[in-house]
């Protein structure tokens, strides 16, 4: 990929993650969120951390197994928080 | 063998071997005592034996990292050691001082010990493992501080490798946390929470600095690896430690007085202490796997990875298993921890040390590389027999104390201590056996020295 | 979800290759990176299971924390870890001069970070808050703290990439140093990143 492209993807990554980080910081204002809330601001943060990993940190250029540990982190907290989260 | 000074090793290296033989005859002492409750009373009391074993332990380690150390770092420093004859003077100070405070633990009642040496000008004798009277302890200073004199002024003056720089931050490290024995506070929360800054601090921190180095250097020597690959490795494996162990002190905390925020911190850190362990294990055989020579050493070699492999799985996993707080709540204190206590120390430094000298000791008694053939058989049978007993003590060690944990404090009706001691007694007995072929073991290590001297030296095809 | 991750990770028309056998960087640090994950991610998850028996005591504590402060320490950082993208990807452009702005902009963003966040402990500190006040604010403060050091010694990290920028010790060919610093600082910023939903909003 053109590092041109790279520059405009990088910064639409981060007007996405902005943007995420911001509707979170809402949800938490209105005081009163259900489970189901509190488990999507999680999702929104796995996925952001997702774009972290693969597009700030470049991993979806690397070919084979070092690519995976952070994503395979990022689900196993998934696992962890949803089934802590959930009563 | 390229520098002469290096030879100043020898004496440490016999002096440790000497202590290393008078630890394990108090260590059988005490496994019969274990089953035969006055064997040796009054001449020798378990409190006195268990003094003299794990005083002697610590000694004899001490005396193999010096030696180690003026064995390796003239040759990566590329330069002679600063002062041999300040090395010759600081072994025979340790040695008569080393040998004066064990014939005083055996020769007259501790009281009156801590009596004739003024202890009470400066009161630090008492403490496990700290049992040294105060003007011991500061004759440790001095030898320690020359120690790191001379091995610090031989790399300041030549080449400062990776290996030399780690080696002397851990020996720097032992020296300093060695300090915290000479503070005694009060406060019996405090106290303990000190005594720990020597001990886990050496063992579970400076300490393992040391043995990386000491692996990295044996690895470097034997498979000729890049050395640029081995220093990279070593730099990982001690950041892990560190990372690892420095908060995983917490592990000590859980039960002495101090807040509960420790059993968090302890629990979590202390947890990953294994991570560094695993990395030697990978990086050992790696280097072996990947080496570019044959070398005619063959025990170096198998001590280097046996190391590895014993000391993760007596000093990483054993210790896994009880570092959580919540299965340290039943396990504290009880035969688990001396199942772990033994392979850990065994693995990660008694075999380290041992590694080295088998590197070192043909060269330094005029060979060019290697023993001869009889003489490497004896020795890696040797390392067998203790290896192999070894992990037969701890296994029985942890049957003893799976069996004492829920006797004693898990089951609806728990047990007193002696009632339970009673009933695990075939495990001492079984433990003492193993310690018994622990002792052949180390009997048929010393044999190797001398066997096939005359008998031409291992040399490989080019 | 899905097909909004699908698209937004193929944007444009050009193919996604992938070249790279081992991540940016030292695989050094990537081996130090995954050991802090592990710790996080360990206090992440004691974090959450002690919370099931202490939802009431997580859930007004929590509400007791500064989530304004947290917004806009979730901005800096994000903004930081972006602005060090744009500086590796000027060195490859050959691009110098940008590259040092970008990493100096990196810097500002992390000291607007430390410095909240300093505010924050110090207005937790003038409240006699300790370790010891509660189980939520145990480990409010431990994963904060922690995490504190981390951006501590990434703003040095940063402060030294930016200078060596300065003295042209990168090249478009090589920049190895430079991708290993900023990935230490991606991993700073990806820690936060599930911290600040889990203790400031969950």
């Amino acid at each position: 990929m053109s590092t041109k492209n790279q520059t405009t993807l990088t910064t639409l990554s981060y007007a996405v993650l902005i943007g995420l980080t911001v509707a979170t910081y809402q949800i938490g204002e209105t005081q009163a969120h259900s489970l189901d809330i509190s488990l999507l601001v999680f999702a929104i943060a796995i996925f952001k951390g997702g774009m972290i990993s693969e597009q700030f940190m470049q991993l979806r250029f690397v070919k084979g197994i070092w690519r995976w540990p952070i994503l395979i982190w990022l689900i196993l907290l998934s696992i962890v928080i949803y089934t802590a989260f959930t009563p | 063998m390229k520098y002469t000074s290096q030879m100043v090793a020898k004496p440490y290296f016999i002096a440790a071997i000497g202590l290393f033989i008078g630890q394990i005859l108090f260590g059988v002492i005490m496994g019969m005592q274990y089953v035969v409750g006055d064997f040796l009373f009054p001449e020798i009391p378990f409190n006195v034996a268990r003094m003299v074993h794990t005083n002697l332990l610590i000694v004899w380690l001490l005396f193999g990292f010096m030696g180690a150390a003026y064995y390796m770092v003239p040759d990566e420093a590329e330069t002679e050691l600063h002062s041999p004859f300040l090395a010759k003077l600081m072994f025979w100070i340790f040695l008569v001082a080393g040998a004066l405070t064990i014939l005083g633990y055996l020769l007259v009642p501790y009281a009156t010990l801590a009596e004739i040496t003024m202890n009470d000008l400066l009161p630090t004798m008492g403490r496990e493992f700290l049992e040294q009277p105060t003007i011991t302890k500061i004759g440790i200073v001095i030898v320690a501080l020359a120690f790191l004199y001379n091995i610090g002024m031989t790399i300041l003056k030549g080449r400062k490798t990776v290996i030399n720089l780690v080696l002397l931050i851990g020996l720097v490290g032992l020296a300093v946390f060695f300090l915290f024995s000479f503070y005694n506070p009060d406060n019996i929360v405090l106290d303990k929470m000190f005594w720990w800054f020597v001990v886990h601090l050496w063992v579970e921190g400076v300490w393992e600095l040391i043995l990386g180095s000491l692996l990295a250097y044996v690895l470097i020597k034997t498979t000729g690896v890049d050395r640029e690959v081995i220093e990279k490795w070593l730099y990982v494996i001690i950041a892990m430690a560190l990372i690892t162990g420095l908060i995983g002190t917490g592990h000590h905390f859980f039960w002495i007085g101090t807040p509960g925020y420790w059993q968090w911190w302890g629990s979590i850190f202390s947890a990953l202490e294994p991570i560094p362990f695993f990395m030697m294990t990978i990086f050992a055989f790696n280097m072996v796997n990947k080496r570019r020579r044959q070398h005619p050493n063959k025990p170096a070699v198998l001590w280097a990875l046996g190391t590895a492999v014993m000391a993760f799985l007596g000093a990483g996993v054993w210790g896994f298993l009880h570092t959580l707080s919540f299965v340290n709540y039943y396990t504290h204190g009880t035969q688990i921890t001396a199942a772990h206590g033994h392979m850990a120390f065994y693995g990660a430094y008694v075999m380290i040390v041992l590694a080295i000298i088998s590197y070192a000791m043909p060269m330094l008694n005029g060979r060019k590389a290697a023993n001869s053939q009889l003489s490497q058989i004896v020795e890696m049978w040797s390392f067998w027999l203790m290896t192999i007993s070894m992990v037969f003590i701890t296994l029985f060690l942890t049957g003893a104390g799976i069996v004492q944990v829920y006797l004693q404090r898990m089951s609806d009706a728990p047990l007193p201590f002696m009632v339970v001691q009673d009933k695990i007694e075939l495990f001492y007995w079984l433990r003492e056996g193993a310690g018994i072929i622990f002792l052949i073991g180390l009997i048929v290590y010393v044999a190797s020295f001398f066997v096939g001297r005359d008998q031409p030296e291992v040399e490989l095809p080019k | 979800m899905l097909y909004a991750t699908g698209f937004f990770f193929n944007i444009g028309n050009e193919k996604l290759t992938k070249v790279m056998k081992y991540p940016p960087g030292d695989l050094a640090i990537w081996i130090f990176i995954m050991a802090e994950l592990l710790v996080f991610g360990l206090f992440f998850a004691s974090y959450a299971v002690t919370r099931i028996d202490n939802i009431e005591l997580f859930e007004f504590y929590q509400q007791s924390l500064d989530r304004r402060a947290a917004l806009w320490n979730t901005l800096a950082l994000i903004s930081s870890s972006y602005f060090v993208v744009q500086a590796v990807l000027a060195i490859n452009r050959a691009r110098q001069q940008q590259a040092f702005i970008f990493m100096l902009l990196a810097l500002l963003m992390g000291l607007v970070f430390m410095a909240i966040k300093t505010q924050e402990f110090a207005h937790h500190i003038d409240q006699g808050i300790t370790l010891s006040t509660n189980t939520f604010y145990m480990f409010y403060l431990s994963m904060a703290f922690f995490h504190y050091l981390h951006v501590a010694l990434g703003l040095i990290v940063l402060a030294v990439l930016a200078n060596n920028i300065r003295k042209g010790c990168y090249s478009q060919h090589d920049y190895n140093g430079l991708e290993s610093g900023a990935s230490y600082w991606h991993m700073v910023d990806l820690v936060w990143i599930i911290l600040f939903p889990l203790v400031y909003v969950m």
